[in-house]
């Protein structure tokens, strides 16, 4: 077990026993700065568990500025506390929309796709494809997937192609459907939005109309009909 | 100076426990009861039953050599902790593996002494010889992991469980569940390569 751990462990050991670590006296003697972010991390998450519970306030990644001391000017250290405010909210706080957290803390886009991938850690998202009443395809999928027409060298409609997150709807002789049809991103962990990525036309979507580079919001499960086939997003059982 | 029986039954000492405890309680067993299924039980209840037990207990004379609040809050966290044990056994042996999760290594091994999870990991339709195999295979690998918490984190995992909700019944964060998995991952590749 690394001193790192061993660390972990005792931050642990004080929020199992019911009782805020005194972070100044766990960090005393610990110099290494990635260590020391870790242990912040880790007690922001226990803190966003517990609130509510009692007086304990749950901390944001700037709250921990003063405990890292200069580690806190290194981007990786600065990441691992990022990294850890978006987890512990998305499962246990107020569930951040992915825009408005990216803006507030400067994030790149690398980022903001590496958070969004987090978001499986608190729960998959799963999509069923039915079509004529039965269910055909169901599986887990990433925060950012495309709906389109089957490309030459794809299965035909319906399939799912996992190492280019595309969900094939159309065969390739149905023109009225782009190749990048529908874009289908996760930006909350129960939230998503689905994008026109069409430049021309209009998208119906049940009773709703997405305009070429429209957005429309969603709250999972979402059930939707597009061409032939009835698309479910559901958050899969954790 | 010690604390009489006699004083359990101030209301202004309760209020005082009370608010001392509660919320202590509540957070200690909160990691576990997480692994157990609402609305069997949850934190605020456990903690509830558990303070009311103690100072039942307390009043009958059942601690005679209490001294500080320290001392009581031991016995009121073992009592809580107790409960939430209680249940959840309870909880499985209604439904035997019932729980939508399972915890702990010990609660493998109980009751058949062999490790059941396991089973979850083949496939119930296939060629029950080869679910054989990937129950032998997945058993050798699993005596080649550490602890008993590398254990319980890739069972849970193998179960469908997510990151989060592995941390929450392990009573740990969802960094050091990523740490073990990832850990597990380097040690299984290196057991595969060994093999081929």
């Amino acid at each position: 077990m690394t001193s790192t751990e061993a660390l972990l462990d005792r931050l642990d050991f004080h929020w199992k026993d019911g009782l805020a670590p005194d972070l100044n006296e766990l960090l005393k003697d610990f110099r290494d700065p990635v260590g020391r972010a870790e242990l912040c991390a880790a007690d922001l998450e226990w803190r966003w568990r517990s609130q509510g519970l009692s007086l304990i306030a749950a901390w944001k990644a700037s709250d921990y500025q003063a405990f890292l001391g200069d580690a806190w000017s290194m981007p990786n250290c600065r990441q691992i506390l990022i990294d850890a405010e978006w987890l512990a909210r998305s499962a246990w706080g107020d569930k951040p929309h992915i825009d408005h957290f990216v803006a507030h803390h400067q994030l790149a886009d690398t980022q903001r796709a590496s958070l969004l991938n987090k978001l499986d850690q608190v729960v998959q998202m799963k999509l069923i494809v039915g079509c004529n009443s039965k269910s055909v395809l169901e599986f887990n999928v990433p925060s950012d997937i495309t709906l389109g027409r089957q490309n030459p060298w794809e299965p035909s409609s319906p399939a799912w192609i996992p190492e280019t997150g595309r969900l094939v709807v159309a065969d390739i002789q149905q023109r009225s459907i782009s190749r990048k049809q529908l874009g289908l991103r996760r930006v909350r962990v129960e939230e998503i939005e689905l994008i026109n990525l069409s430049e021309r036309r209009t998208l119906k979507i049940d009773i709703f109309e997405i305009s070429p580079g429209g957005t429309m919001s969603a709250f999972l499960p979402f059930v939707f009909r597009f061409q032939h086939l009835t698309i479910s997003a559901v958050a899969a059982s954790a | 100076m010690p604390i009489e029986p006699s004083d359990f039954e101030d209301p202004v000492f309760i209020e005082q426990l009370w608010d001392a405890f509660y919320p202590r309680m509540k957070l200690a067993v909160l990691s576990r009861v997480r692994s157990i299924q609402r609305p069997v039980a949850d934190e605020s209840g456990i903690a509830l039953s558990a303070f009311h037990s103690f100072i039942q207990h307390a009043r009958n004379g059942k601690f005679p050599n209490l001294v500080d609040q320290d001392e009581m809050w031991r016995l009121v966290k073992r009592i809580a902790i107790r409960k939430t044990s209680d249940v959840r056994k309870n909880l499985l042996a209604q439904k035997r593996g019932g729980g939508a999760i399972v915890v702990g290594q010990s609660d493998f091994s109980d009751e058949s002494g062999q490790l059941q999870g396991i089973d979850l990991a083949s496939d119930p339709h296939g060629d029950p010889s080869e679910s054989v195999e990937v129950a032998d295979l997945l058993n050798k690998m699993l005596q080649r992991l550490p602890d008993d918490k590398h254990r319980d984190v890739i069972l849970l995992k193998l179960q469908g469980a997510s990151v989060v909700t592995i941390a929450e019944c392990l009573g740990t964060t969802t960094r050091t569940i990523q740490r073990i998995l990832k850990k597990i991952e380097q040690s299984w590749q290196s057991v595969l390569l060994e093999d081929s």
